[in-house]
């Protein structure tokens, strides 16, 4: 092995360790924002209208929701969230009070609106049998 | 530079790459869609999973307009129209449907049965207001609820309701079928880890994409108790379907009235709060969620007993949870004890 050969692979090696460290440092940031803090996502018709931290709602802060027929408001807990308002016949979503867990969801047939938390907690769920 | 040195660079790269976790992950399609007066959510994992997506969504849609009787055009609402008038011929799916519906309502005892429509109508559970029939009424209208009285003819593949005035509703049948057709075209894509939930009843296909098992939380009939979830099923490959009181109801004079009836009395079914199956056929576990549903922890652990493929987690009005059968081995109950007050409300 020349000197020229060294330099080159000293040179390869720094180059391949750099861009490896910054792939596994984005890799890990995003998990850190993906999955450990669970979020909140508002559909509409089955389109995403909002995503934010289930944190970001802080108990008593309301959001509204244009659905179908009219608006529906949720409201935030300490790290949950549920339906207040409606404007459907029969206010089940109401019924079903607060949601925290990713998987679970609240879904109010009539405005088209579905209230979901995703991400990941201890219980680690992917769905809701209800 | 010599080619040695070349090949070691080449491989290092490679190595690193390969170290960092550059391999393809597989592709993930979500989408949700209201068919079949629900919401039906499918995520799926692999390379062609968009286009599995779209085809499983195009194959429910089809099977809601087959199936839903409150479509004028659908089959089921040709059936009912004809109701002691004469034989309908129907696809080979509603027909199929029909003598699954028949099977298990033999089972059953008629604890689940396909011709409670006239019982829905008269109640009209979220349509009229708190409306609770007289017992003369009920008893008027029970005359028309019995399976025995549809007549399948398989040869001519015709189904006759032969009593003026019976009407079939396959709302306890359709969306379970409806996801067990869905998954069999995502797997027809390549798709073996995909999770699809058609109002509640749920496929969890294969496994996560990070291999464990798949995680499905079944929600507490009473969440006014302080508890969202009654327990959680780690599993693969099944589905979980679950009948509860608390998806359509009114509450009037103390009493819940909800949409799940007893086909023998007339009345919302009142023996359990909550009734989940898991099992290998949705369908299959659709009926079997409100057969259990209707016959109460007891008949309805002897019905599972009988079944050996599906496994079943009950809920009393008192908040006593039974567990019955197969698939249920790694079941974890994660609610609160004596939470439960008056549960029957």
């Amino acid at each position: 092995m020349t000197q020229g050969d060294k330099t080159v692979l000293i040179v390869v090696l720094l180059v391949v360790l750099l861009v490896g460290g910054f792939i596994w440092l984005w890799k890990n940031h995003s998990q850190v924002t993906d999955v450990d803090v669970p979020q909140v996502v508002i559909e509409v018709n089955g389109e995403i209208k909002e995503q934010f931290p289930l944190t970001d709602l802080e108990p008593g802060d309301r959001r509204q929701i244009e659905g179908a027929l009219g608006y529906s408001v949720v409201k935030g807990g300490e790290n949950k969230v549920m339906m207040v308002e409606s404007p459907c016949p029969d206010k089940i979503c109401i019924g079903m009070g607060w949601i925290s867990h990713p998987g679970e969801a609240i879904v109010c047939l009539p405005n088209r609106v579905i209230i979901r938390v995703i991400g990941s907690d201890k219980l680690d769920l992917d769905g809701v049998s209800q | 530079m010599r080619k040695t040195t070349m090949k070691v660079a080449v491989l290092l790269v490679l190595t690193v790459i390969w170290l960092s976790g550059c391999k393809r992950a597989p592709k993930e399609a979500h989408r949700t869609e209201f068919l079949m007066d629900t919401t039906i959510t499918i995520t799926a994992y692999g390379s062609q999973s968009e286009q599995a997506v779209e085809a499983a969504f195009a194959e429910m849609r089809r099977l809601a307009d087959l199936m839903n009787a409150n479509d004028s055009n659908s089959e089921v609402a040709l059936i009912n129209k004809n109701a002691g008038l004469k034989p309908v011929r129907v696809s080979p799916e509603t027909f199929k449907l029909l003598e699954m519906s028949l099977e298990y309502s033999e089972l059953s005892n008629g604890a689940f049965d396909v011709t409670v429509r006239p019982l829905v109508e008269l109640w009209g559970i979220g349509k009229k207001d708190k409306y609770v029939p007289s017992e003369d009424e009920i008893q008027q209208v029970l005359k028309l609820v019995d399976y025995r009285k549809i007549i399948l003819d398989p040869q001519k593949r015709t189904v006759f309701l032969s009593v003026p005035g019976m009407g079939i509703d396959l709302g306890g049948v359709a969306k379970g079928y409806a996801a067990d057709q869905a998954k069999e075209v995502l797997k027809k894509y390549k798709v073996n880890s995909a999770l699809i939930g058609a109002g509640g009843n749920i496929w969890a296909m294969g496994v996560r994409p990070d291999g464990q098992k798949w995680r499905i939380g079944i929600r507490h009939p009473r969440p006014e108790t302080g508890n969202q979830l009654m327990a959680v099923l780690p599993c693969q490959d099944v589905t979980v379907v679950t009948s509860g009181d608390y998806e359509r109801y009114f509450v009037r004079d103390g009493m819940r009235y909800h949409h799940i009836f007893d086909p023998r009395t007339g009345r919302p079914a009142n023996k359990l709060i909550s009734a989940t199956v898991v099992g290998t056929n949705s369908a299959e576990a659709d009926i079997l969620s409100t057969a259990l549903f209707v016959l109460g922890a007891e008949q309805g652990q002897t019905l599972i007993g009988k079944l050996e493929h599906a496994g079943a987690v009950l809920m009393t009005p008192e908040s006593q949870v039974f567990k019955a059968g197969s698939h249920l081995s790694e079941l974890e109950l994660v609610y609160e004890e004596g939470k439960t007050s008056d549960a029957r409300r």
